[in-house]
Protein backbone atom coordinates (compact mmCIF):
# COMPACT_ATOMS: atom_id res chain seq x y z
CA UNK A 1 0.00 0.00 0.00
CA UNK A 2 1.51 3.70 -0.61
CA UNK A 3 2.41 5.72 1.77
CA UNK A 4 -0.04 8.50 1.07
CA UNK A 5 -2.97 6.00 0.76
CA UNK A 6 -2.15 4.52 4.34
CA UNK A 7 -2.25 7.45 5.63
CA UNK A 8 -5.43 8.86 4.45
CA UNK A 9 -6.85 5.46 5.71
CA UNK A 10 -5.25 5.93 9.14
CA UNK A 11 -7.08 9.37 8.99
CA UNK A 12 -10.50 8.12 8.02
CA UNK A 13 -9.91 5.60 10.79
CA UNK A 14 -9.49 8.29 13.47
CA UNK A 15 -11.68 10.85 12.21
CA UNK A 16 -14.64 7.83 12.41
CA UNK A 17 -13.38 6.91 16.05
CA UNK A 18 -13.31 10.48 16.95
CA UNK A 19 -17.04 11.31 15.51
CA UNK A 20 -18.51 7.79 16.39
CA UNK A 21 -17.67 8.26 19.95
CA UNK A 22 -19.30 11.54 21.37
CA UNK A 23 -22.50 10.47 18.35
CA UNK A 24 -23.33 7.42 20.22
CA UNK A 25 -23.28 9.18 24.08
CA UNK A 26 -25.13 11.69 22.21
CA UNK A 27 -27.67 9.55 20.59
CA UNK A 28 -27.90 7.49 23.82
CA UNK A 29 -29.04 10.68 25.61
CA UNK A 30 -31.00 12.33 23.25
CA UNK A 31 -33.24 9.04 22.23
CA UNK A 32 -33.20 6.89 25.69
CA UNK A 33 -33.30 9.30 28.47
CA UNK A 34 -33.95 12.87 27.47
CA UNK A 35 -37.74 13.72 27.56
CA UNK A 36 -39.63 14.45 24.64
CA UNK A 37 -39.55 17.30 24.01
CA UNK A 38 -36.73 18.46 25.92
CA UNK A 39 -36.04 22.39 24.74
CA UNK A 40 -39.67 24.13 24.73
CA UNK A 41 -40.76 25.85 22.38
CA UNK A 42 -37.86 24.78 20.12
CA UNK A 43 -38.25 21.31 19.18
CA UNK A 44 -41.72 21.50 18.36
CA UNK A 45 -41.34 24.77 16.52
CA UNK A 46 -37.93 24.47 14.01
CA UNK A 47 -39.07 21.06 12.41
CA UNK A 48 -42.57 23.38 11.91
CA UNK A 49 -40.62 26.42 10.51
CA UNK A 50 -38.12 24.05 8.84
CA UNK A 51 -41.18 22.86 6.16
CA UNK A 52 -42.97 26.22 6.40
CA UNK A 53 -39.82 28.08 4.33
CA UNK A 54 -38.81 25.22 2.24
CA UNK A 55 -42.55 25.36 0.95
CA UNK A 56 -42.30 29.27 0.71
CA UNK A 57 -38.97 29.00 -0.68
CA UNK A 58 -40.36 26.76 -3.94
CA UNK A 59 -43.58 28.68 -4.27
CA UNK A 60 -41.83 31.87 -3.85
CA UNK A 61 -43.76 33.38 -0.97
CA UNK A 62 -41.51 35.01 1.03
CA UNK A 63 -43.50 35.78 3.99
CA UNK A 64 -43.06 32.60 5.73
CA UNK A 65 -40.00 34.28 6.75
CA UNK A 66 -41.76 36.53 8.97
CA UNK A 67 -42.56 32.95 11.11
CA UNK A 68 -39.75 33.04 13.92
CA UNK A 69 -37.92 35.84 12.31
CA UNK A 70 -35.92 36.81 15.46
CA UNK A 71 -33.35 33.13 14.15
CA UNK A 72 -32.21 33.12 10.94
CA UNK A 73 -33.29 29.97 8.34
CA UNK A 74 -29.64 27.88 7.88
CA UNK A 75 -30.72 25.44 10.58
CA UNK A 76 -34.32 25.09 9.76
CA UNK A 77 -33.07 24.43 6.50
CA UNK A 78 -30.66 21.89 7.50
CA UNK A 79 -33.24 20.26 9.71
CA UNK A 80 -35.72 20.17 6.77
CA UNK A 81 -33.40 18.30 5.26
CA UNK A 82 -32.85 15.94 8.07
CA UNK A 83 -36.64 15.26 7.75
CA UNK A 84 -36.46 14.59 3.96
CA UNK A 85 -33.97 12.29 4.37
CA UNK A 86 -34.45 10.55 7.84
CA UNK A 87 -38.56 10.39 7.38
CA UNK A 88 -38.18 7.46 5.63
CA UNK A 89 -36.75 5.70 8.25
CA UNK A 90 -39.53 5.64 10.73
CA UNK A 91 -37.83 8.77 12.75
CA UNK A 92 -40.38 11.81 13.91
CA UNK A 93 -40.30 15.22 12.80
CA UNK A 94 -38.10 15.97 16.53
CA UNK A 95 -36.14 12.41 16.33
CA UNK A 96 -34.82 14.09 12.79
CA UNK A 97 -33.84 16.81 14.15
CA UNK A 98 -32.04 15.49 17.30
CA UNK A 99 -29.84 13.51 15.14
CA UNK A 100 -29.19 16.63 13.32
CA UNK A 101 -28.27 17.81 16.62
CA UNK A 102 -26.29 14.99 17.75
CA UNK A 103 -23.99 15.29 14.46
CA UNK A 104 -23.16 18.73 14.91
CA UNK A 105 -22.45 18.66 18.02
CA UNK A 106 -20.08 15.49 17.63
CA UNK A 107 -18.63 17.18 14.85
CA UNK A 108 -17.71 20.27 16.86
CA UNK A 109 -15.38 17.25 19.88
CA UNK A 110 -13.94 16.20 16.38
CA UNK A 111 -12.87 20.05 15.35
CA UNK A 112 -11.62 20.23 19.15
CA UNK A 113 -9.16 17.98 18.29
CA UNK A 114 -7.90 19.06 15.41
CA UNK A 115 -7.57 22.75 16.60
CA UNK A 116 -5.53 21.78 19.68
CA UNK A 117 -3.50 18.51 17.71
CA UNK A 118 -2.33 21.24 15.00
CA UNK A 119 -0.86 23.33 17.68
CA UNK A 120 0.18 21.57 20.08
CA UNK A 121 0.28 17.00 20.26
CA UNK A 122 -1.55 14.63 18.93
CA UNK A 123 -2.31 13.36 22.21
CA UNK A 124 -3.14 16.65 24.23
CA UNK A 125 -5.57 16.60 21.12
CA UNK A 126 -7.37 13.79 21.97
CA UNK A 127 -7.32 14.84 25.84
CA UNK A 128 -9.23 17.90 24.82
CA UNK A 129 -11.51 16.11 22.54
CA UNK A 130 -12.49 13.19 25.36
CA UNK A 131 -12.77 16.86 27.71
CA UNK A 132 -15.74 17.58 25.42
CA UNK A 133 -17.49 14.52 24.19
CA UNK A 134 -17.62 13.45 28.07
CA UNK A 135 -18.98 16.95 29.05
CA UNK A 136 -22.19 16.33 30.76
CA UNK A 137 -23.42 20.12 29.63
CA UNK A 138 -22.25 19.66 26.04
CA UNK A 139 -24.35 15.70 26.15
CA UNK A 140 -27.02 17.36 27.89
CA UNK A 141 -27.79 20.66 25.65
CA UNK A 142 -26.53 19.29 22.73
CA UNK A 143 -30.05 19.13 21.72
CA UNK A 144 -30.38 22.49 21.13
CA UNK A 145 -30.11 22.48 17.70
CA UNK A 146 -29.70 25.70 16.58
CA UNK A 147 -26.96 26.82 19.01
CA UNK A 148 -24.83 23.56 18.41
CA UNK A 149 -25.30 23.80 14.35
CA UNK A 150 -23.96 27.23 14.72
CA UNK A 151 -21.62 26.42 16.76
CA UNK A 152 -19.86 24.17 14.33
CA UNK A 153 -19.71 26.58 11.78
CA UNK A 154 -18.24 29.10 14.56
CA UNK A 155 -15.67 26.68 15.59
CA UNK A 156 -14.79 25.24 12.04
CA UNK A 157 -14.26 29.12 11.12
CA UNK A 158 -11.79 29.79 14.30
CA UNK A 159 -9.97 26.59 13.33
CA UNK A 160 -9.20 28.07 9.75
CA UNK A 161 -7.81 31.08 11.04
CA UNK A 162 -5.76 29.77 13.70
CA UNK A 163 -4.15 27.46 11.47
CA UNK A 164 -3.67 30.40 8.97
CA UNK A 165 -0.55 32.45 7.69
CA UNK A 166 -1.34 35.67 7.33
CA UNK A 167 0.30 36.52 4.49
CA UNK A 168 -2.64 34.49 2.37
CA UNK A 169 -6.43 35.50 1.93
CA UNK A 170 -7.57 32.61 1.44
CA UNK A 171 -8.21 31.37 4.79
CA UNK A 172 -10.22 34.81 6.01
CA UNK A 173 -12.42 34.06 3.59
CA UNK A 174 -13.16 30.37 3.88
CA UNK A 175 -13.66 31.19 7.76
CA UNK A 176 -15.64 34.45 6.73
CA UNK A 177 -17.74 31.79 4.82
CA UNK A 178 -17.70 29.54 7.72
CA UNK A 179 -18.57 32.70 10.40
CA UNK A 180 -21.52 33.52 7.74
CA UNK A 181 -22.75 29.77 7.95
CA UNK A 182 -22.99 29.85 11.47
CA UNK A 183 -24.52 33.24 12.15
CA UNK A 184 -27.13 32.20 9.20
CA UNK A 185 -27.57 29.24 12.27
CA UNK A 186 -27.72 31.98 14.81
CA UNK A 187 -26.98 35.74 14.89
CA UNK A 188 -24.66 35.03 18.25
CA UNK A 189 -22.23 33.96 16.34
CA UNK A 190 -21.25 37.20 15.56
CA UNK A 191 -20.44 38.76 18.74
CA UNK A 192 -18.83 36.03 19.79
CA UNK A 193 -16.57 35.32 17.20
CA UNK A 194 -15.59 38.46 16.13
CA UNK A 195 -15.42 39.45 19.58
CA UNK A 196 -12.71 36.87 20.45
CA UNK A 197 -10.86 37.78 17.43
CA UNK A 198 -10.42 41.58 17.96
CA UNK A 199 -9.82 40.45 21.90
CA UNK A 200 -6.79 38.09 20.64
CA UNK A 201 -5.53 40.65 18.08
CA UNK A 202 -5.13 43.44 20.45
CA UNK A 203 -3.84 40.66 23.39
CA UNK A 204 -1.23 39.39 20.56
CA UNK A 205 -0.32 42.31 18.22
CA UNK A 206 1.77 40.20 16.03
CA UNK A 207 -0.40 37.30 16.22
CA UNK A 208 1.32 34.46 13.55
CA UNK A 209 -2.05 34.13 11.91
CA UNK A 210 -4.32 37.43 12.51
CA UNK A 211 -4.06 40.43 11.22
CA UNK A 212 -6.52 43.46 11.51
CA UNK A 213 -7.09 43.80 7.43
CA UNK A 214 -7.70 39.95 7.54
CA UNK A 215 -10.54 40.40 10.35
CA UNK A 216 -11.93 42.95 7.87
CA UNK A 217 -11.99 40.70 5.04
CA UNK A 218 -13.68 38.24 7.11
CA UNK A 219 -16.10 40.11 8.38
CA UNK A 220 -17.02 41.98 4.63
CA UNK A 221 -17.11 38.23 3.44
CA UNK A 222 -19.38 36.36 6.51
CA UNK A 223 -21.86 39.92 6.15
CA UNK A 224 -22.39 38.64 2.38
CA UNK A 225 -22.58 35.56 2.76
CA UNK A 226 -25.35 36.46 5.84
CA UNK A 227 -27.25 38.64 3.68
CA UNK A 228 -27.27 36.10 0.40
CA UNK A 229 -28.65 33.37 2.93
CA UNK A 230 -31.28 35.44 4.72
CA UNK A 231 -34.26 36.39 2.74
CA UNK A 232 -35.04 38.76 5.58
CA UNK A 233 -31.89 41.30 4.66
CA UNK A 234 -33.09 41.41 1.15
CA UNK A 235 -34.72 44.47 -0.79
CA UNK A 236 -38.62 45.10 0.24
CA UNK A 237 -38.46 45.42 -3.39
CA UNK A 238 -37.87 41.74 -3.85
CA UNK A 239 -39.90 40.31 -0.76
CA UNK A 240 -43.02 42.67 -1.12
CA UNK A 241 -42.51 43.53 2.20
CA UNK A 242 -40.09 44.73 4.65
CA UNK A 243 -38.10 42.06 5.87
CA UNK A 244 -35.96 44.05 8.77
CA UNK A 245 -38.97 45.11 9.97
CA UNK A 246 -40.22 41.67 10.80
CA UNK A 247 -37.03 40.82 12.11
CA UNK A 248 -36.80 43.65 14.64
CA UNK A 249 -40.38 43.09 15.47
CA UNK A 250 -40.09 39.46 16.34
CA UNK A 251 -36.58 39.60 17.63
CA UNK A 252 -38.17 42.82 20.49
CA UNK A 253 -41.00 39.99 21.59
CA UNK A 254 -37.58 38.48 22.86
CA UNK A 255 -36.96 40.86 25.43
CA UNK A 256 -37.80 40.21 28.71
CA UNK A 257 -40.52 43.43 29.06
CA UNK A 258 -42.79 44.58 31.65
CA UNK A 259 -46.25 45.64 30.12
CA UNK A 260 -44.58 47.55 27.13
CA UNK A 261 -43.38 49.87 29.60
CA UNK A 262 -39.73 48.99 29.18
CA UNK A 263 -37.67 46.48 27.61
CA UNK A 264 -34.68 44.63 29.18
CA UNK A 265 -31.95 43.78 26.53
CA UNK A 266 -29.32 43.93 29.09
CA UNK A 267 -28.85 44.01 32.77
CA UNK A 268 -28.21 47.72 32.27
CA UNK A 269 -31.73 48.26 31.48
CA UNK A 270 -32.99 47.67 34.77
CA UNK A 271 -31.99 51.00 35.53
CA UNK A 272 -34.18 52.74 33.25
CA UNK A 273 -37.39 51.60 35.29
CA UNK A 274 -35.50 52.24 38.48
CA UNK A 275 -34.71 55.65 37.40
CA UNK A 276 -38.82 56.27 36.48
CA UNK A 277 -40.51 55.37 39.60
CA UNK A 278 -41.29 57.63 41.81
CA UNK A 279 -42.25 55.29 44.70
CA UNK A 280 -39.06 54.50 46.30
CA UNK A 281 -40.48 50.60 47.03
CA UNK A 282 -40.78 50.22 43.34
CA UNK A 283 -37.16 52.47 43.13
CA UNK A 284 -35.24 50.01 45.12
CA UNK A 285 -37.10 46.72 44.43
CA UNK A 286 -35.54 47.56 40.35
CA UNK A 287 -32.19 48.53 41.32
CA UNK A 288 -31.68 45.27 43.64
CA UNK A 289 -32.64 43.72 39.88
CA UNK A 290 -30.00 45.61 38.56
CA UNK A 291 -27.87 44.69 41.18
CA UNK A 292 -28.63 40.80 40.73
CA UNK A 293 -28.63 40.98 37.17
CA UNK A 294 -25.12 42.54 36.54
CA UNK A 295 -23.30 40.88 39.62
CA UNK A 296 -24.51 37.17 38.92
CA UNK A 297 -23.52 35.23 35.77
CA UNK A 298 -26.41 33.95 33.94
CA UNK A 299 -25.71 29.91 32.77
CA UNK A 300 -25.06 27.58 36.15
CA UNK A 301 -22.19 26.23 34.09
CA UNK A 302 -20.88 25.11 37.16
CA UNK A 303 -23.32 22.97 38.23
CA UNK A 304 -23.69 21.28 34.55
CA UNK A 305 -20.16 20.92 34.24
CA UNK A 306 -16.80 19.74 34.98
CA UNK A 307 -15.05 22.24 32.23
CA UNK A 308 -14.86 25.48 34.09
CA UNK A 309 -13.94 23.82 37.01
CA UNK A 310 -10.75 22.45 35.31
CA UNK A 311 -10.66 26.00 33.91
CA UNK A 312 -10.17 28.03 37.04
CA UNK A 313 -8.38 24.93 38.72
CA UNK A 314 -5.62 25.25 36.13
CA UNK A 315 -5.73 29.06 35.60
CA UNK A 316 -4.77 29.02 39.18
CA UNK A 317 -2.26 26.73 39.10
CA UNK A 318 -0.75 28.02 36.55
CA UNK A 319 -0.49 31.49 37.83
CA UNK A 320 0.88 30.07 40.63
CA UNK A 321 3.80 28.64 38.82
CA UNK A 322 4.43 31.84 37.43
CA UNK A 323 3.46 30.15 33.95
CA UNK A 324 3.41 32.57 30.80
CA UNK A 325 -0.37 32.18 29.27
CA UNK A 326 0.10 32.49 25.15
CA UNK A 327 -0.16 30.77 21.89
CA UNK A 328 -2.92 28.80 21.59
CA UNK A 329 -3.70 29.12 25.48
CA UNK A 330 -4.39 32.78 25.30
CA UNK A 331 -6.10 32.78 22.23
CA UNK A 332 -9.02 30.29 24.05
CA UNK A 333 -8.77 32.39 27.04
CA UNK A 334 -10.06 35.32 25.15
CA UNK A 335 -12.83 33.14 23.49
CA UNK A 336 -14.12 32.08 26.79
CA UNK A 337 -13.92 36.33 27.99
CA UNK A 338 -15.61 37.18 24.69
CA UNK A 339 -18.09 34.60 25.29
CA UNK A 340 -18.62 34.58 28.46
CA UNK A 341 -19.48 38.68 28.49
CA UNK A 342 -21.39 38.50 25.90
CA UNK A 343 -23.81 35.58 27.47
CA UNK A 344 -23.54 38.02 30.82
CA UNK A 345 -25.12 41.53 29.01
CA UNK A 346 -28.18 39.20 26.99
CA UNK A 347 -30.30 39.35 29.68
CA UNK A 348 -32.15 37.08 27.94
CA UNK A 349 -29.46 34.36 28.81
CA UNK A 350 -30.91 34.16 32.25
CA UNK A 351 -34.03 32.48 30.81
CA UNK A 352 -31.91 29.72 28.22
CA UNK A 353 -29.48 27.48 30.12
CA UNK A 354 -28.90 25.76 26.77
CA UNK A 355 -26.59 28.71 25.70
CA UNK A 356 -23.82 27.28 27.82
CA UNK A 357 -23.24 24.90 24.65
CA UNK A 358 -21.18 28.32 23.43
CA UNK A 359 -18.90 28.08 26.41
CA UNK A 360 -17.47 24.27 26.22
CA UNK A 361 -15.12 24.11 23.23
CA UNK A 362 -13.08 27.21 24.37
CA UNK A 363 -12.90 25.69 28.10
CA UNK A 364 -11.77 22.48 26.79
CA UNK A 365 -9.28 24.06 24.71
CA UNK A 366 -7.52 25.89 27.72
CA UNK A 367 -7.84 23.16 30.37
CA UNK A 368 -6.40 20.50 27.77
CA UNK A 369 -3.47 23.10 27.21
CA UNK A 370 -2.74 23.97 30.65
CA UNK A 371 -3.25 20.23 32.30
CA UNK A 372 -0.52 19.44 29.43
CA UNK A 373 1.78 22.45 30.90
CA UNK A 374 1.39 21.59 34.07
CA UNK A 375 2.24 17.84 33.53
CA UNK A 376 5.29 18.53 31.71
CA UNK A 377 6.61 20.86 34.33
CA UNK A 378 6.13 18.32 36.98
CA UNK A 379 7.83 15.51 35.01
CA UNK B 1 -32.30 49.72 25.53
CA UNK B 2 -31.00 53.20 25.83
CA UNK B 3 -29.61 53.04 28.78
CA UNK B 4 -27.73 50.03 28.04
CA UNK B 5 -26.07 51.96 25.15
CA UNK B 6 -25.50 54.98 26.83
CA UNK B 7 -23.87 53.07 29.43
CA UNK B 8 -21.85 50.69 27.60
CA UNK B 9 -20.37 53.66 25.60
CA UNK B 10 -19.43 56.16 28.43
CA UNK B 11 -18.04 53.18 30.05
CA UNK B 12 -15.86 52.49 27.14
CA UNK B 13 -14.66 56.14 26.92
CA UNK B 14 -13.81 56.59 30.67
CA UNK B 15 -11.97 53.51 30.25
CA UNK B 16 -10.00 54.91 27.74
CA UNK B 17 -9.41 57.89 29.52
CA UNK B 18 -8.16 56.37 32.60
CA UNK B 19 -6.10 54.31 30.90
CA UNK B 20 -4.69 57.71 29.40
CA UNK B 21 -4.48 59.06 33.26
CA UNK B 22 -2.63 55.92 34.61
CA UNK B 23 -0.29 55.32 31.41
CA UNK B 24 -1.79 52.17 30.44
CA UNK B 25 -1.76 51.87 26.69
CA UNK B 26 -5.42 51.46 25.43
CA UNK B 27 -4.71 47.98 23.98
CA UNK B 28 -3.88 46.62 27.82
CA UNK B 29 -6.78 48.59 29.19
CA UNK B 30 -9.52 46.69 27.16
CA UNK B 31 -7.65 43.52 27.30
CA UNK B 32 -7.45 44.01 30.89
CA UNK B 33 -10.94 44.82 31.49
CA UNK B 34 -12.64 42.46 29.20
CA UNK B 35 -10.40 39.54 31.02
CA UNK B 36 -11.22 40.95 34.39
CA UNK B 37 -14.70 41.66 33.89
CA UNK B 38 -15.39 37.62 32.91
CA UNK B 39 -12.81 35.81 35.31
CA UNK B 40 -14.93 38.05 38.05
CA UNK B 41 -18.47 36.76 36.88
CA UNK B 42 -17.10 33.43 36.56
CA UNK B 43 -15.01 33.03 40.07
CA UNK B 44 -18.55 34.32 41.61
CA UNK B 45 -20.32 31.59 39.48
CA UNK B 46 -18.64 28.74 41.47
CA UNK B 47 -19.08 31.00 44.46
CA UNK B 48 -22.77 30.25 43.89
CA UNK B 49 -22.83 26.54 44.45
CA UNK B 50 -22.48 26.83 48.15
CA UNK B 51 -26.12 26.32 49.22
CA UNK B 52 -26.12 29.79 50.85
CA UNK B 53 -24.92 31.65 48.12
CA UNK B 54 -26.80 29.94 45.62
CA UNK B 55 -28.45 32.01 42.63
CA UNK B 56 -31.69 30.94 44.01
CA UNK B 57 -30.99 32.24 47.81
CA UNK B 58 -29.71 35.19 46.35
CA UNK B 59 -32.12 36.05 43.61
CA UNK B 60 -35.61 35.48 46.68
CA UNK B 61 -33.75 37.88 49.04
CA UNK B 62 -35.81 40.91 49.93
CA UNK B 63 -34.30 44.03 47.58
CA UNK B 64 -33.37 46.12 50.27
CA UNK B 65 -30.97 42.89 51.17
CA UNK B 66 -30.18 42.07 48.08
CA UNK B 67 -28.86 45.92 47.37
CA UNK B 68 -26.90 45.67 50.39
CA UNK B 69 -24.98 42.92 49.72
CA UNK B 70 -24.18 43.83 46.12
CA UNK B 71 -21.13 45.82 47.24
CA UNK B 72 -20.00 42.58 48.44
CA UNK B 73 -20.13 40.72 45.21
CA UNK B 74 -18.86 43.40 43.64
CA UNK B 75 -15.70 43.62 45.63
CA UNK B 76 -15.15 40.29 45.08
CA UNK B 77 -15.39 39.96 41.48
CA UNK B 78 -13.61 43.29 41.25
CA UNK B 79 -10.20 41.69 43.12
CA UNK B 80 -10.61 38.12 42.24
CA UNK B 81 -11.01 39.40 38.51
CA UNK B 82 -8.26 41.89 38.96
CA UNK B 83 -5.78 39.62 40.79
CA UNK B 84 -6.27 36.85 37.70
CA UNK B 85 -6.21 39.37 34.57
CA UNK B 86 -3.07 41.58 35.96
CA UNK B 87 -1.14 37.92 36.67
CA UNK B 88 -2.01 36.54 33.24
CA UNK B 89 -0.85 39.86 31.56
CA UNK B 90 2.07 40.41 34.04
CA UNK B 91 1.09 43.54 35.53
CA UNK B 92 0.65 45.40 38.31
CA UNK B 93 -2.16 44.46 40.39
CA UNK B 94 -2.61 47.45 42.51
CA UNK B 95 -2.13 49.88 39.33
CA UNK B 96 -5.44 47.75 37.58
CA UNK B 97 -6.76 48.13 40.38
CA UNK B 98 -7.00 51.79 40.36
CA UNK B 99 -6.98 51.82 36.05
CA UNK B 100 -10.60 50.05 36.96
CA UNK B 101 -11.89 52.18 40.01
CA UNK B 102 -10.96 55.36 37.82
CA UNK B 103 -13.13 54.02 35.01
CA UNK B 104 -16.01 53.41 36.95
CA UNK B 105 -15.52 56.96 38.93
CA UNK B 106 -15.57 59.04 35.63
CA UNK B 107 -18.50 56.79 34.12
CA UNK B 108 -20.15 56.97 37.12
CA UNK B 109 -20.17 60.69 37.43
CA UNK B 110 -20.74 61.04 33.67
CA UNK B 111 -23.79 58.50 33.57
CA UNK B 112 -25.57 59.37 36.23
CA UNK B 113 -26.89 63.09 35.46
CA UNK B 114 -27.57 61.52 31.75
CA UNK B 115 -29.53 58.63 33.44
CA UNK B 116 -31.32 60.77 35.24
CA UNK B 117 -32.16 63.78 32.69
CA UNK B 118 -33.22 60.89 30.84
CA UNK B 119 -35.79 58.98 33.01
Amino acid sequence: MRPDKNRFLKGVALFLLLFSVPFVIRYFWAFCLAPVPFIIPDELLYPYTGRLFVSGLASGNFSVFKVNAAHPPLSKFITWLFISLLGTSGFSDLGAMRIQSCLFSSLTCVLIYAIVASKTKKSIGVLSWALLSLDPASIIFALASLDVTSLFFAVLSMYILLRAPSESWRPYLLAGVCLGLAALCKYSAYPIILGTLILILLAEKNHPSLSAKGILFLTTSSILVLIAGNPLLWPPQLLGFSGYSALVEDSSRALLNSGGAFSVLTPLDWLEPAFKMTSPAHTIFYLSMFAHATTVFPLPIFRYSYLPWLFLGSLLLLLRQQERIEGLELSSLSWISASCLFFWILAKSQAEVYYSVWLQPPLAIFSTIAIADLWRRRR
Amino acid sequence: MIFSAIVILIFFFSLLAAARMIGVTWRMAIVFQVLSSALGLLSFSAVTLIPQLSVQTLSSLEPVVGLAIMPLTVTFELLTGTFLSSKILGQDFLRFLRLTLTAWAIAGALSFPLLLLLA
